[in-house]
Parts: structure tokens; sequence; C-alpha cells
């Protein structure tokens, strides 16, 4: 394992860690507003909170799904190719994906340092939307290292043969 | 170059791009992106790409998918699954081609708490294939019935299905959700008709198993308590107004955590892997829906949907026949395409044209489901088959496609009820305020 792979695959799991505990965060959270809701005590903010929270459990959780191939992909038509030009399909796709999320990581940071510049904050409980943003930001880089550890692999599939 | 020009070669660079094994939900994104930017500019199109990301991943209507799928997950890692198959298979195992029709039962209990057409198909073909084979039942009867048990998955709510298209349309997902309840059971029944038909003519399919005494029938229906006041208070919680989807959702993961911990049935590591998966599954399906939100916005500007609309709502033909080739294109899309991505991508464009036609939207929504549930089951594409050949590794896959075909009769007349008579879909939800 190449240490590309091993920094991508770590970052990954680390995220998807706190990924999992914004799902758990956001069940307890809503099941504690309605109970407390019966006693004319909801916990102010919920909506918001809850929204934050999964902006959270699916960002965090990009960079290790793509480890795991968990999004889907259709590949009947690929797999009829011979190994060779599947791995050479592979990379100009997993490249494309590269750009792709290189440039939500570029875009994500510049409109997360315009909030902040802008200090917008969230309509009950003030919070800044902006480290949520630098969130998303932080995860797509990860998905780009993922990926490249991954294009490097398909690369080489393509070379050697 | 005309807008609509630009329109139409993204769907075409769309099509193409889906059979390149990208994750379908970056093509979508990559290409949103890519037209945006050619219509306006490169730096409009790059905001858009940011505020939509951010939008769709913060949206409080979406939050509720994680969290059905998480009910879905703990309610399988607690074995609710396995409790009840073993009460269905008590209460009808002896007839003739009982066991196949618990599955179908089984299958029908679980969607109640599982939102996802593979999970169930996952979840019961682990269950329910071992005994239908240990009493030598045909490999291809036991499989399809599973297969296409799996279908009811996204009809029954909770359906992730249902609510993606509420959010894609404006309908209420409460609604969506009561509308599929009917023809979710019309399909249960066709299906045990379909088994029973086929049974009576080859009864070497399906050996009837020992004769069971009422008592222990009464006694393992307590296995289907906990799914049926699971479902009670989710549903009704929904359909009554006391809860907003997402809050019916978190609150069904909870009770389904609690059910499991006082049954003393949910390790710390079965917690982890439902969690685990949980995660990824909805990331997956966030991230198919956030590609569509992007290509959504590009198709917008370039106003192909709307023309569309319009040239077929002019064509001199029947309504019905053009909801005729509407359902043509899903059922041969669904072949190829998970039906997830298939809604995604041609609600949008498909949606208009219906309206204009003036059928009823949350009818529509059941329709839809229901055929690319049948593409979930019928080759090349068909996943539910793969799912269950995964659990099934010595059972071919033709042999399972072959079993499926019956079924897949049933969800057909199942679908023309649909048409023939809408009330079917339209009457529970019409009694909702």
């Amino acid at each position: 394992m190449t240490l590309l792979e091993k920094t991508g695959n770590q970052l990954s799991r680390i995220l998807f860690a706190v990924a999992g505990a914004a799902i758990v965060g956001m069940m307890l959270l809503t099941c504690a507003d309605i109970v407390l809701r019966l006693f004319r005590r909801p916990i102010p903010g919920t909506y918001e909170l809850v929204s934050f929270l999964s902006a959270v459990s699916v960002a965090f959780a990009m960079a290790h799904t793509s480890v795991q191939k968990g999004h889907i992909a259709v590949s009947v038509l690929v797999q009829l190719l011979p190994q060779r030009w599947q791995a050479l399909v592979d990379s100009v796709t997993t490249s494309l994906s590269i750009l792709l999320f290189a440039l939500l990581a570029w875009q994500s940071s510049l409109y997360g340092a315009s909030l902040q510049k802008s200090g917008e904050v969230s309509l009950t409980l003030q919070l800044p939307f902006y480290p949520f943003v630098y969130g998303i930001a932080l995860s797509s880089a990860a998905v780009c290292l993922v990926l490249l550890a991954q294009l490097r692999q398909h690369l080489r599939k393509a070379v050697r043969q | 170059m005309s807008l609509s020009t630009i329109g139409i070669i993204g769907i075409i660079l769309l099509l193409i791009g889906l059979f390149s094994r990208m994750p379908v939900g970056f093509v979508m994104a990559l290409l949103g992106l890519a037209g945006f930017s050619y219509v306006v500019n490169f730096d409009a199109g790059l905001n858009l790409l940011a505020r939509d990301v951010w939008d769709t991943f913060s949206s409080y209507g979406l939050t509720v998918i994680p969290l059905f799928v998480f009910m879905g997950q703990l309610a399988y890692q607690s074995g609710i699954s396995r409790r009840l198959y073993h009460a269905a298979h008590v209460i009808v195992g002896n007839r003739p081609g009982g066991l196949a029709m618990a599955t179908i039962g089984a299958c029908a209990g679980f969607s109640a708490i599982s939102g996802s057409t593979n999970a169930t198909a996952a979840t019961m073909a682990t269950v329910t294939i071992p005994e239908m084979r240990r009493r030598k039942y045909d490999p291809g009867l036991a499989t399809g019935t599973v297969a296409a048990g799996g279908s009811l998955g996204i009809l029954i709510p909770p359906s992730v299905i249902f609510i993606v298209y509420g959010i894609l349309t404006e309908q209420s997902i409460g609604k969506l959700f009561a509308a599929g309840i009917l023809p979710g059971l019309l399909l249960c029944s066709l299906f045990f008709l379909t088994i029973y038909l086929r049974v009576r003519k080859h009864p070497e399919l399906a050996p009837p198993g020992p004769k069971t005494t009422w008592k222990r029938k009464i006694r393992s229906f307590t296995g289907v308590v906990e799914t049926l006041v699971l479902f009670a208070m989710v549903m009704g919680g929904l359909f009554f107004g006391v809860f907003t989807p997402t809050e019916a959702a978190a609150a069904g993961a909870f009770l389904t955590l609690v059910i499991a911990l006082l049954r003393r049935q949910l390790t710390w590591q079965g917690f982890v892997q439902s969690l685990s998966d949980t995660t990824k599954i909805s990331c997956m399906v966030m991230v198919i829906v956030t590609g569509a939100v992007v290509f959504g916005h590009f198709m917008a500007i370039t106003r192909v949907p709307f023309d569309l609309a319009g040239w077929v709502g002019s064509l001199p033909l029947p309504p019905h026949v053009v909801l005729g080739l509407i359902i043509l294109v899903y059922l041969v899309g669904g072949c190829f395409m998970d039906a997830l991505a298939m809604i995604m991508l041609t609600v949008p464009i498909f949606y208009p044209v219906v309206m204009a036609l003036g059928f009823d939207p949350i009818w529509f929504g059941v329709i839809i489901v229901l055929v690319t549930e049948m593409g979930v089951i019928t080759p090349p594409v068909g996943v539910n088959v793969y799912v269950v050949h995964g659990v099934a590794r010595d059972v071919p896959l033709e042999t399972i496609f072959r079993g499926v075909l019956p079924m897949l009769l049933a969800m057909l007349i199942c679908n023309l009820l649909l048409i023939l008579f809408p009330q079917i879909a339209l009457f529970l939800p019409g009694l909702m305020k």
C-alpha cells in the first residue's frame, strides 16, 4: 500500500466516524425535541442543527464511500471490454471525478470564506454557516486523495498489460 | 447553438457518461457544471456547484433519508427480519408453497420498516433462502420470490424513492407514503396468487411443510407485534400530522434501537455495522440527489424539459398513450439503471409532461415506483437479482431471472389495475388533511 493510499484511507476513515456520529446525533436530537415538546419545552434550533448534522453526515462520508466503491455506477457496458480498455476508461473517468472534486473543494472554500466575511448565521441559534461549508471543502479534498490513489492503480493496470 | 440544442447534447453526453462506470452522481454533477458554465459562464457554474452541494447536503427535507435507512439497518442487525419470517412461516408454512408466501409476507413486513428495495431483498434473502432450500423448494421459485418480494421495500412506506420523488416534485411525503400502502398490499396478494397458481400446477416446486397447531401460530404472532407497533407509531404519527417525516424517521430508528436493546439482540458490533452501512447508503443516495440537482439546474436554463412537456402536450395523442410511452421508457431504462438514479434523472423531464396531461402527481409517483421496480428484477441489470445471487451463490443468474418472470407478470397486472383504478393509490391520501 502506498503512502498516498494510506493517508487517504486513514483520513477518510476518521471523517467517516464523524459522519456516523452525526447520524446518531440527528436521531437523538430529534427524539429529544419530540419528547420535550410534549412538555412545551422544545429544543430551540433543532431544525437548523439537524440540517447541519446532515450536511456533516453526507460530506464526511463521501471519501470512505469512494474507498469502498459504494457509489452507484453502471458497469454493464464497460465490463464487456478487454481488461486493458476497462483500465483506460476507468483512468479517464477517475481523472474527471478528481477534477470535479478539486473544483468543489476550491469553490467550497471560496464560498465558505465569503460566508465568513459576510457573517451569515442561522436564524434561531445564530450559528455561523461557514465552518460547515469548509467541512465540505475538506471532505472533497479527501475524496481527491482517495481517487488519486485509485487513478494510480487504474493507470498501472492500463500500462502494464 | 440554440439553448435546446445544448440541452439535448447535454442529455446525450449524460447517457454516454452514465454507461462509463463513473459514479452516476459524479457524472450528473460534472455535466451540470459544464453545461451551466457553457451557457452562462465558468464562474457562475462553479458558484452553482458549491451552492447546490451545500444546499442539498444541509436540506432538512432530505434528513429523513439517513434516519429511515438507519431504522431498517437496526431492524436487520437486531433480528426483526428473522422473527417476521419465523412468524409467517409458522402461520402459512404447511400449505403448498407456504414458505414462498411466508417469504412475501415477511418481505412486506420488513418493507414497513425499511425504505430500500436492495436492503429488503438482501435481508430477506439471507433469512429465507436457506430455509426454503432445506425444505427442497425449487431454487428458481425460492430466489425469484425473494428478488420480487424485495420490490415491496420501496412501495410500502417508508420508501427512499417516495421521499426523493416528493422532494423533487414538491409533493407531500406523507401523502406519497399513504398512497403506497394499498398498491403494496395489492401487489403482495398478486404475488400470493402467482405462487399459489404455480405450485398448484407444479406441486414438486414446493413440498408442503409439517402441520402446526393453532397454539403455535398464535404464539409465533408475537414476532410480528413489534413490527406492527413500529409501523403504526411511525406511519400513524406521520398521517395524523403529529410528526414531520424526519421526526417520524428519528422516532422509528430510536424505537427500533430500544426494542433491540430490550430484547438484548443488538451487539456493539451489530450497532457499529448498522451505523456504518447507514452512513454509506445515505451518502450514496445524497450524492446522486445532489448530482441530479446540479444537472437539473443546467436543464432548467436550457428549458428542454418545458419545451418537451409543451411538445408532448400538443401531440394529437390521447393522454393514456403518452403515459404508456413514458412507462415504456421507465421499463426499458429500469432494466439498465438503478431505480433511484433513473427517477432522479427522468422525473424532472417527465413530471411537467405528466402534469400537462392532467394526471395526479401522487398517483404518478406510485406508478413510476412500481415500474422502476419491475426494472430492478429484469435482466441485464436487475440489481435485486444480483443481490439475491450474492446470497445464494450456487443458483445461476438465469435460474433466478426465470424464477422472477411470473412475478413480473403479477407486477404488470398490478400496474394495469392502478392505471384503471387510480383510487387504489389515491384513496388513503385522500383521507389525509
